[in-house]
């Protein structure tokens, strides 16, 4: 009897589980009732470090304001049925139901070249609403990287988002970790030294110039009981944000678009001396670089393999590694995910054992809402109007830093995330109406800016915020729209460069991409890793990332015309 | 009467404590601990909101038992959630529900299949003996011993070819064999069966499937029902026969460890990741529990004793 | 006459029957075991390419083979790793295992627990079992280690030490089935032996050396005899613990071989096939010999 009402129980439990674990409804999948009146757009958005609420916004006004619109014959108005999930609705993309998908990581030429995506060319070049057109919203190099497969536009850059270091200026107050003019330590409202831009009175005042100065920071950081660093113990790629940061600090936007376009003359703009110059690591002198400047064209594309700036990017990693009890916190464990790291980052302080800098993507602020929630529930006051701001890197290895020989502040996106509308609907005039004018409408700049003050992330365009959106967003979505400006001083890693195009995966830009290395016949994915369970040197590392010229050749001969 | 002298050796002789007995237990004591530690510390995290695992990681969850955080387990029941590509549909979702489905219809399906299929060869070759019944138990005994490595790329294509690759039905014909050491299980059990009843049976004309369904069968059945829980336990823990040759039928233990890798924010704290964790144990831990002496009766390649 | 007419019938019935119910399995087993190795053994000798289609290149995919567990650092370590394993669990793992069975089967004080305990990690899916392990090594251990003064690392973080951590999960969750089969054999036992032993003054210790372990010998060397064969299909949990992205240093045969084939397209097959019967030719006789081996000199009955 007992056995039988126990295995009654269990199979109701199943029943159960069934049918609950079944249920349509949930928080990810928005589902509505169709409106037939109404003509469907399929509207699909990765739902990463940007969340859902711009699109349920834009749904919600494109609604209304087209509410008397036609755009097939019997019916009135638009009705867009959103999906808002962490899927990947771009890899198979003929056989979506999406017929406008927002997504990240997008190989573009690839989809351009192969016919998934619709031709936006009318929509990117006409006056929009807002009296401009959204191609005068990209720069030069994004308008030729985007045309760059037959001419014509097929994607407009989504949001991006930027890899490097996140630091607390509570933290740095406090504990006086900003760097004095002169030397010594000082807090915010001290003479700050000039920062890595060498320019006094810019955001980067009183933050380390160089990589020796920010060794210096993170020894007196230790010395006055702040932890330097905390990062996802579970996904070690994510250290190549730093590697990443610290690349395009040293290297600036110039060179290192050199890793794309593979032209110094910038399409033929410049020649002789204004020719841009790669600092290139030609061989070495017992463990240090000989470094020489090269002109890079498409035959010479492979020596942007051996940046200076990304050796000395993995050298001050492997700094880290060799000081890790020092400068890493001890919170960091192999299952400690990115939504734990944040959360630890963001509790250390209010828990009186303060961290100062987390290595992770602009877009964690977002991800980590749950967590600031529960930190204002659980510590008050003290846990609210935090002040986290985004970390201008050093520009230079060693030595002085002055307005002379400071780098410009620069932020790289690594997203790749495009706004598309796919081409299996081209068939039908009346959805590609629809999809066309609902992504024009979404790239006004009142909308870009409702993008922007919805989900603290910027799309990839030019634009700016009013004074009073910029004073409703917290400190540090304001600390990057400061260094951001109008977005010109983003760095973006496409081009239209023919190698480029028909390889872009093999130049991807992305933690978990581009510090793959080959050491004693051993394949690495990650430098963190390698340096911290192989013991391989930064030296041998970057090494192993060099592509030699007889490899580019046998690649990409084909291109060089 | 001289009182005997009393003796510490004696007294532990007639207690039978023996150091072996002590050594033994303190080792097993142990890993039960050990076991029972994991399953707690699980439980008990599960049911815990993320702040309050912040600063409990071991104790029980705060309150009164109704007062912990069974909104856990429900949250993962309605948001478990993976998305997989099938030829036809792109970022299908596959829920908590559907995934259980899989794991059910898989574990029971091959589960029955396997065991029955077993039985009849195992009764076939006991009870007729003729050379066939030699050839089948001695390709039973070579297939257990000797190691045919890697013939997964092999099985791939001939389940693709036959077109039941990633198919309900191809992972039950995958399973349709006879092959594995239940078949000497089952083999000892209808050579230790008296065959008066079958005899019996025989003589007033009852056919050779009647005898087996009839007679057979119901004297068997212990053991039968036995095998197919403990290839259901097994059937529901295998993860990787259905990630690999049924991907469109992810199990629920491929889904934990999917959403446990790469599972939105909200799966990614530690109180939800046990919860997840759990609501999977849960359901096979009562079966075990209820049907335990069964599955831990004593199963030998000398038969089953009930 | 009739007779004799009537019992040639029932045979004849007989045989039919006899057929009919042995042949969809015998041609499931012709299909998926005959057919399934034939083809792989075809398939070591082909080759694919997008370009070229199918051909034969007869030893060319051995030698590559041959080539990689010799030249391949990791493919090399995944041998050693793979027999490191198989010895500790027959020298350990096999000897507690007829440790823990004997205490079971004599109903010591708990017994009926530790049945329980020992069975368990097989109940729970092997997903589920590292999840927690893995959180508990990080979290609960640590916690619970603390107010001793002992600070334990994340032994899963270095792969130095999360190989003999991994090693030990093995060991700790592998008692079940074995078990199982132990207290079963045990029990068959005849209870007049043991009394006679008992009689005799034969201690706890002496009777599960002298007495039980020969007399389950036979099981004893069909676990061993199955567990030489799957040397190269244990994959030690590592797919659970890190799904495809295991470090190299930590990789066993099987490991490689199910990560290889999940990652595999039709090119990679031949290659894939080329090393399962590799594997095969070395596994089969070293198998083959250790099993007339412990027939021969195993401790017998007598």
């Amino acid at each position: 009897m007992k056995k039988k009402l126990a295995l009654l129980l269990a199979v109701t439990a199943l029943a159960t589980s069934c049918f609950v674990g079944c249920n349509p409804d949930d928080s990810d999948d928005i589902v509505e009732e169709i409106d037939a009146t109404k003509t469907q757009l399929y509207v699909a958005n990765y739902d990463g470090g940007v969340g859902s609420d711009w699109l349920t916004k834009l749904k919600k006004s494109f609604e209304e304001d087209y509410a008397e619109v036609s755009f097939e014959e019997g019916k009135k108005g638009a009705q867009l049925i959103l999906d808002a999930s962490t899927a990947n609705h771009v890899d198979s993309i003929s056989t979506e139901i999406y017929n406008v998908i927002f997504s990240e990581s997008v190989a573009y030429n690839q989809l351009a070249a192969s016919n998934k995506l619709l031709d936006i060319s009318d929509i990117v070049t006409e006056t929009n609403a807002d009296g401009k057109t959204i191609e005068s919203k990209l720069t030069d190099h994004q308008r030729r990287a985007l045309t760059a497969v037959d001419g014509n536009y097929y994607a407009l850059p989504h949001y991006e988002y930027y890899p490097g270091v996140t630091y607390d200026k509570v933290v740095f107050n406090k504990k006086q970790l900003y760097m004095k003019q002169g030397g010594g330590w000082t807090n915010a409202s001290g003479k700050l030294s000039a920062g890595p831009d060498g320019k006094s009175g810019t955001l980067d005042d009183g933050l380390p110039a160089t990589h020796e100065e920010f060794f210096a920071l993170c020894d007196q950081m230790v010395k006055v009981g702040v932890t330097p660093f905390i990062y996802s113990g579970m996904y070690e790629g994510y250290m190549d944000m730093l590697l990443e940061g610290l690349m395009v600090s040293y290297l600036g936007r110039d060179q290192l678009e050199l890793a794309f376009s593979f032209d110094s003359s910038k399409g033929g703009t410049l020649s002789g001396e204004d020719l841009v110059k790669a600092e290139i690591i030609t061989g070495w002198n017992g463990n240090a670089p000989i470094v020489e400047e090269k002109t890079i064209t498409t035959q010479t594309g492979y020596l942007t393999s051996s940046f200076a700036g990304k050796y000395y990017a993995l050298e001050f990693v492997e700094k880290l590694v060799k000081n890790k009890d020092k400068y890493f916190s001890e919170k960091i464990n192999s299952v400690l995910s990115h939504i734990d790291a944040q959360e630890e980052y963001i509790m250390s302080d209010l828990e009186n054992e303060p961290i100062g800098m987390l290595i992770e993507g602009s877009f964690w602020y977002n991800e980590a809402k749950a967590a600031f929630v529960r930190s204002v529930e659980a510590y008050g006051e003290d846990a609210e109007g935090r002040d986290f701001a985004w970390m201008p890197l050093p520009t230079k290895v060693s030595g002085s830093v002055t307005e002379a020989n400071g780098g410009d502040f620069y932020l790289v996106d690594e997203t790749y995330s495009y706004a598309l509308i796919n081409a299996n609907i081209k068939d039908d005039p009346a959805l590609v109406n629809l999809a066309k004018t609902f992504l024009q409408y979404a790239y006004t700049d009142e909308k870009l800016q409702e993008f922007t003050t919805t989900s603290g992330c910027y799309k990839g365009l030019n634009y700016t915020l009013t004074k009073d959106q910029y004073d409703g967003l917290d400190n540090f979505y304001k600390s990057i729209t400061d260094l951001r400006g109008d977005g010109t001083n983003v760095v973006r890693p496409i081009s239209d460069n023919k190698i480029y195009i028909n390889s872009e995966l093999n130049f991807k830009f992305m933690h978990n991409s581009s510090f793959g290395s080959h050491v004693n016949g051993k394949e690495y994915l990650v430098a963190l890793t390698a340096m911290k369970s192989s013991g391989i040197s930064a030296k041998d590392y970057f090494e192993g990332m060099r592509v030699t010229q007889s490899t580019w050749n046998s690649l990409y001969s084909k291109y060089f015309n | 009467m001289e009182k005997e002298k009393f003796s510490w050796k004696k007294f532990f002789q007639k207690l039978e404590i023996s150091p072996f007995k002590i050594v033994g237990l303190i080792v097993l004591a142990l890993y039960a601990l050990s076991m029972l530690a994991l399953i707690y510390w699980g439980l008990t995290t599960a049911l815990k909101t993320q702040m309050e695992f912040r600063v409990n990681k071991l104790g029980l969850p705060k309150g009164m038992p109704w007062e912990w955080e069974w909104s856990n387990i429900f949250y993962v029941f309605s948001n478990f959630k993976i998305y997989i590509n099938t030829a036809t549909e792109a970022n299908k979702p596959i829920k908590f529900g559907a995934m259980l489905l899989n794991t059910v219809v898989y574990a029971g399906g091959c589960a029955v299949i396997s065991a029955v299929v077993t039985m009849v060869m195992a009764y076939m070759t006991t009870n007729f003996e003729y050379r066939m019944s030699d050839i089948i138990t001695k390709i039973v005994i070579i297939t257990m011993i000797l190691p045919i490595v890697g013939a997964y790329p092999s099985e791939m294509q001939i389940l693709k070819t036959l077109g039941l690759y990633d198919t309900r039905f191809g992972s039950w014909v995958q399973k349709f064999n006879f092959l594995g050491m239940y078949f000497l299980v089952f083999q000892a059990t209808f050579k230790s069966m008296s065959k008066e009843f079958s005899e019996a049976a025989s003589i007033d004309g009852a056919s050779e499937l009647q005898i087996l369904l009839l007679i057979v069968f119901p004297i068997v059945r212990n053991t039968l029902f036995t095998i197919i829980i403990l290839n259901f336990v097994a059937f529901w823990n295998d993860y990787q026969a259905p990630l690999l040759y049924f991907p469109s039928f992810p199990t629920l233990a491929f889904g934990l460890d999917f959403v446990t890798r790469y599972g939105g924010n909200k799966m990614s704290i530690v109180p939800m990741k046990m919860s997840g964790a759990l609501v999977i144990l849960l359901p096979i831990l009562i079966i075990f529990l209820v049907f335990r002496n069964r599955i831990l009766g004593n199963v030998t390649m000398g038969g089953v004793k009930e | 006459m009739a007779n004799n007419a009537s019992r040639k019938l029932k045979e004849r019935n007989r045989k039919i029957f006899y057929w009919l119910m042995i042949s969809l399995p015998l041609l499931q087993f012709f299909i998926f075991y005959i057919c399934v190795n034939i083809n792989s053994l075809i398939l070591a000798f082909k080759s694919y390419s997008v370009t070229e289609g199918e051909s034969f290149v007869f030893l060319d995919n051995f030698a590559t083979v041959i080539k990689a567990i010799f030249k391949d650092t990791s493919i090399s370590t995944a041998f050693t790793n793979s027999a490191i394993v198989w010895f500790v669990g027959l020298c350990v793992g096999s000897t507690l295992a007829l440790f823990f069975s004997f205490y079971v089967y004599k109903k010591y004080f708990g017994s009926g627990l530790f049945r329980v305990m020992l069975f368990m990690p097989q109940i729970i899916s092997s997903i589920v079992l590292v999840i927690m392990f893995r959180y508990f090594m990080v979290y609960a251990l640590p916690e619970f280690l603390e107010p001793f003064g002992t600070k334990v690392p994340d032994l899963l973080a270095d792969p130095n030490t999360a190989w003999g951590t991994i090693l030990f999960y093995t060991l700790w969750t592998g008692f079940g089935t074995s078990t199982m089969m132990y207290v079963g054999a045990m029990n068959n036992i005849s209870d007049s032996i043991v009394e006679y032993a008992k009689l005799d003054g034969f201690t706890p210790m002496k009777e599960f050396i002298f007495i039980t372990v020969p007399m389950v010998f036979p099981t004893v060397s069909t676990f061993i005899t199955v567990g030489l064969a799957a040397v190269f299909t244990n994959q030690m949990a590592l797919y659970q613990f890190y799904a495809g992205n295991a470090e190299p240093q930590l990789w066993t045969v099987g490991y490689y071989l199910y990560v290889s084939v999940q990652k595999a397209g039709n090119a990679e097959y031949p290659y894939l096939s080329a090393f399962g019967l590799v594997l095969t030719f070395i596994t089969a006789p070293v198998t083959l010999i250790v099993k007339k081996l412990l027939e021969k000199y195993g401790p017998g009955v007598n």
